[in-house]
């Protein structure tokens, strides 16, 4: 599979599974994505890692895993302050 | 002989850091924001410094992404955006870290994710214009003081140091691994 193709399925796997308000990706090394979910209100950070991996491990193998780099949870609100500062 | 170098220097190139700058600057930051917020909780601690810590943890973590990303390249788009900054960074592939088995990459991803992750939630780089009330403002507006007994810019504070730490950490490997 290619890496374009492994990154539909993630998206696709992160929308079914968390209901996002955004998903973002990109291909550029290895697979890096942030979902925008209220479904991780008022969950701590390593809680928020343990549903989107254990949700990626339910669909992709160990290979397809590791070409994903990391994988960002962040609430709607969180992500307006993290925006706020970006540029 | 200087500031002949200086009037000879575009004035766009004098203030350009190149990769061992930004690396030098994340070790500083990272060590300047410890110093304010001491481990050892017998040596006094200021409260007048807290939002400089709280600042300086996060640049030190912007400092260290952009070393990564201009050891390749001095065009980048992601400005102040951490998020952006670590995927051109590459930190994270650890695809190119063959030393790690399937196992030790999976609990590293979620423990740099959630550093990451942290770090994107209390600090963004318009804080450098925050007062001390703005940041607590933040904080309450998050819910990060939610279940705090005590200071909570001070354990917020104790909480970003702790994941900017983490995520300096792996980098000064890679480095160190690299030269």
């Amino acid at each position: 599979m290619g890496i374009a193709e492994l990154a539909d399925r993630v998206r696709d796997i992160l929308e079914k599974e968390f209901h996002p308000s955004e998903i973002g990706l990109s291909t550029r090394n290895g697979i890096v994505s942030w979902v925008i979910s209220d479904w991780f209100e008022a969950m701590d950070d390593l809680p928020r890692q343990e549903a989107v991996w254990d949700a990626l491990e339910k669909h992709l193998g160990p290979e397809e895993r590791r070409s994903i780099s990391i994988v960002i949870a962040l609430t709607p609100k969180e992500q307006e302050f993290h925006k706020a500062g970006s540029v | 002989m200087f500031s002949l170098f200086l009037k000879i220097l575009p004035q766009s190139k004098r203030w350009s850091s190149n990769h061992n700058d930004y690396y030098q600057a994340a070790l500083k930051r990272i060590r300047q924001a410890r110093d304010v917020y001491p481990q050892d909780s017998s040596l006094a601690f200021s409260m007048n410094h807290h939002p400089l810590a709280y600042y300086h943890s996060g640049v030190a973590v912007e400092c260290l992404l952009r070393a990564f990303i201009t050891l390749r390249t001095k065009e980048f788009n992601g400005r102040h955006d951490l998020i952006l900054l670590l995927d051109e960074s590459a930190l994270l592939n650890l695809e190119s870290h063959p030393g790690l088995d399937s196992e030790s990459q999976e609990k590293l991803k979620r423990e740099l994710g959630g550093a990451v992750q942290l770090d994107n939630r209390l600090w963004n780089n318009s804080l450098r214009y925050a007062s001390e009330a703005r940041i607590r403002a933040h904080l309450h507006e998050m819910g990060f003081d939610w279940g705090i007994k005590g200071e909570p810019l001070k354990e917020n504070l104790c909480r970003l140091l702790e994941a900017s730490g983490r995520i300096i950490e792996r980098g000064v490997l890679l480095w160190e691994l690299r030269s």
